[in-house]
């Protein structure tokens, strides 16, 4: 029973993982509290929903132009908004706020308020003895965790990359060495809307899809990145692991009642002990 | 000579801002041919789903009661309020319902809380309040403990602890078990229909054998299930209403569980969301309120009408709302009068055959309960399609257990 729980728990750990560092990618570099980011969990499982419902495509494809429009979507919000107001911490936070319940409204009025299945990607399941995996778990967690080391791959080695990471660790020094800052803000809220909907996108076909279904992980998004340190993308995978343990263990050994309260308990113990989260500030 | 002409123009304007006045007030009086209701209703937020399913059976309602020519002459003119499943939202639109719309009454309510916040509007104000699906028996109490004061309020929609007398018949005529473990959300409703279950399941012998309590928007149950696995009931009766629902019947099925569940109530009992579940939802058992069933001589005909207006038949939003509506209507007819006293005293004595069944109130304006008046309905899902099991008189299939592998 134990080996179940943690199996769950790592497969479910994946996903938190992915969902948060789209978040923790935004905080870090641009500074911004978004609070969007659970929109973005629910509009990738809605574009998804359409393109495999509606167009009758592959998933696997269906999910690769659903990326493509998300980055579109974010790049373009930052550019049209963001960008406006992001010098004010307090406005932006207001901002996001609206942003997030207006789109939650949209959702509501284009696809409707009923509660959508998505077929998953995969079907069937892995049984070893007693443990089961059903298989659109396992990809979930492991689709998760190789967009996180691309993403990873991606700030180490390339230009662009690096880029994000000078503006994130000196901005200012950033600019005046000629890095078009406005551009690098787009691609960062681009990628980081990119990684909220990619989650939601392998979480729906598990559970079900709902406009309001984005809240939850929301507030697991925020809890994950200040455990693992504001912009920390390694701080979001270590976090994202260990509340999906802390969220399972919960409410086997616990109490079901328990899995929102004892995780973020969990939460301010850590950050008595180290402020920072486990890896502090740096993207990577 | 300017003093005076200021006065002259002060005073028309005076004169004429009254005559507007009593013009408009005359107006409102006299022109109204309209029987406003307010429609206090969940359209946004984690409930809309259930709330919009209400709203629909009600307008549908609405226009068949207009269709025969209204109510004492007036026709039925809904005044819609998004409460949003939040008291303080319900109040606010509550009260502007009356001040403002001036409507005549009320008809809706989701959340236990709501409608009981509701209630003391009601009864303020002395508006008559249709509650058509919040379940908790706190409900009920209110009007137990203090009848002169909430003897406006009354339910068209069966109490939980009547929901939890429809589990019984799973137990003890399906399944046949002595031993069940109970699934439920961490909300009022649950909890009551969770201890009024137990007191039934007692009084027969029954045993509760484990119970967990789950975050209605929960989507990860591999604990939960685990635990049922460990207590080994003869059967799970579960509550989880809202979405997370379909996520434990999915896992439950993916488990390879092989104890009978019945789901109480939710969108479990939904023919499109069982249905997008595919086999995930095979052998899995709801209780229904609506089926393509004659529970009663208007039942088909309502269950054709509204599928096509909504396409989402099978919760009791849609035959209680519905029911609920057409209650107030027939309470007016039976009244003859549209003073509230007279009609809260029509619908105490009232007999009224509705689409779920015949209904009659008790002392404490609840709908009665058992054979002859509301009776559940239980289903078993295989390959998307729903198998009436009990009961048994209406029946088109027999229990099924999953083949063990």
């Amino acid at each position: 029973m134990l080996l179940q729980i943690l199996v769950s728990g790592f497969l479910l750990g994946g996903i938190y993982a992915l969902m948060a560092s789209g978040l923790s990618l935004i905080l870090g570099v641009m500074r911004i509290v978004n609070l969007t980011h659970g929109l973005f969990f629910t509009l990738g499982a809605y574009i998804l929903f359409s393109f495999i419902i509606g167009t009758n495509v592959n998933p696997f494809i269906g999910m690769f132009f659903t990326i493509i429009v998300l980055f579109l979507i974010g790049s373009f919000l930052e550019w049209l908004i963001i960008k406006r107001i992001k010098y004010s911490e307090i406005n932006m936070m207001v901002l996001t706020l609206a942003l997030a319940i207006a789109g939650e409204e949209f959702i509501r009025i284009t696809w409707g308020p009923k509660y959508l299945h998505i077929p998953p990607l995969i079907e069937g399941e892995i049984r070893l003895g007693h443990i089961y995996m059903p298989n659109q778990r396992i990809l979930a967690c492991f689709i998760g965790l190789f967009m996180l080391f691309l993403l990873m791959f991606f700030l180490k080695k390339s230009k662009t990359g690096k880029a994000i990471r000078m503006v994130q660790q000196i901005p200012e020094t950033a600019a005046l060495m000629g890095i078009n800052v406005r551009a690098i803000s787009m691609v960062v809220f681009g990628l980081g809307v990119v990684l909220a909907g990619a989650a939601g996108s392998l979480w729906a076909p598990m559970y079900i899809t709902y406009p309001a279904m984005g809240w939850t992980p929301l507030l697991i998004s925020f809890a994950i990145v200040i455990l693992g340190g504001m912009g920390s993308l390694g701080g979001s995978i270590l976090g994202g692991f260990l509340f999906g343990f802390a969220t399972l263990l919960t409410s086997m050994y616990l109490s079901s009642g328990l899995v929102n309260v004892i995780p973020f308990i969990t939460l301010f113990i850590v950050l008595l002990i180290r402020p920072s989260g486990f890896f502090g500030k740096d993207i990577f | 000579m300017e003093s005076k002409r200021s006065l002259y123009i002060m005073t028309f304007l005076c004169v004429l801002g009254l005559i507007l006045t009593i013009f408009c007030s005359s107006s409102i009086v006299s022109a109204s041919d309209t029987l406003k209701l307010g429609v206090i209703v969940p359209l946004s937020g984690a409930a809309a789903e259930p709330g919009t399913r209400m709203l629909k059976a009600i307008e549908l309602a609405a226009n068949d009661v207009n269709k025969a020519g209204g109510v004492l002459g007036k026709k039925i003119e809904l005044v819609v309020w998004d409460e949003e499943a939040k008291v303080d939202k319900a109040l606010t639109g509550a009260k502007k319902l009356i001040m403002q719309d001036k409507v005549w009454g009320f008809v809706g309510g989701y959340r236990t809380g709501v409608s009981l916040a509701i209630m003391d509007v009601s009864a303020d104000e002395k508006v008559l309040w249709m509650i058509t699906d919040s379940v908790g028996d706190q409900i009920t109490d209110k009007i137990k403990e203090n009848y002169n004061k909430y003897k406006y309020t009354f339910r068209s929609q069966s109490p939980a602890s009547d929901f939890a007398r429809n589990g019984i018949p799973f137990l003890t005529d399906v399944v046949k078990t002595k031993k069940y473990f109970y699934v439920s959300e961490n909300t009022q409703w649950t909890k009551s229909l969770g201890d009024a279950l137990s007191k039934f399941a007692t009084s027969l012998g029954i045993e509760c054998v484990g119970t967990v309590e789950c975050d209605p928007g929960a989507t990860e149950f591999t604990s939960e299930i685990e635990k049922i696995r460990q207590a080994n009931p003869g059967a799970v009766i579960c509550s989880l209403a809202a979405a997370a629902g379909p996520a434990f019947a999915r896992q439950y099925t993916e488990a390879r569980i092989n104890i009978p569940i019945m789901y109480c109530a939710g969108i479990m009992t939904f023919l499109d969301v069982v249905q997008g579940l595919g086999d995930k939802a095979n052998y899995q058992c709801t209780m229904a309120w609506l089926w393509d069933i004659p529970v009663t001589p208007k039942t088909l005909d309502f269950y054709k009408r509204y599928t096509p207006y909504y396409a989402r038949p099978g919760g009791s939003e849609d035959s209680r709302g519905y029911d609920g509506l057409m209650l107030v209507a027939e309470g007016i007819k039976k009244a003859g009068s549209f003073d509230v006293d007279k009609v809260v005293k029509a619908l105490e004595s009232i007999e009224y055959v509705g689409v779920s069944g015949k209904f009659v109130f008790t002392k404490d304006h609840q709908p009665k309960y058992g054979k002859g008046f509301l009776e559940p309905i239980i289903v078993q899902w295989l390959d998307k399609k729903g198998y009436v099991i009990y009961p048994q008189k209406l029946a088109n299939s027999t229990f099924k257990l999953m083949p063990s592998k």
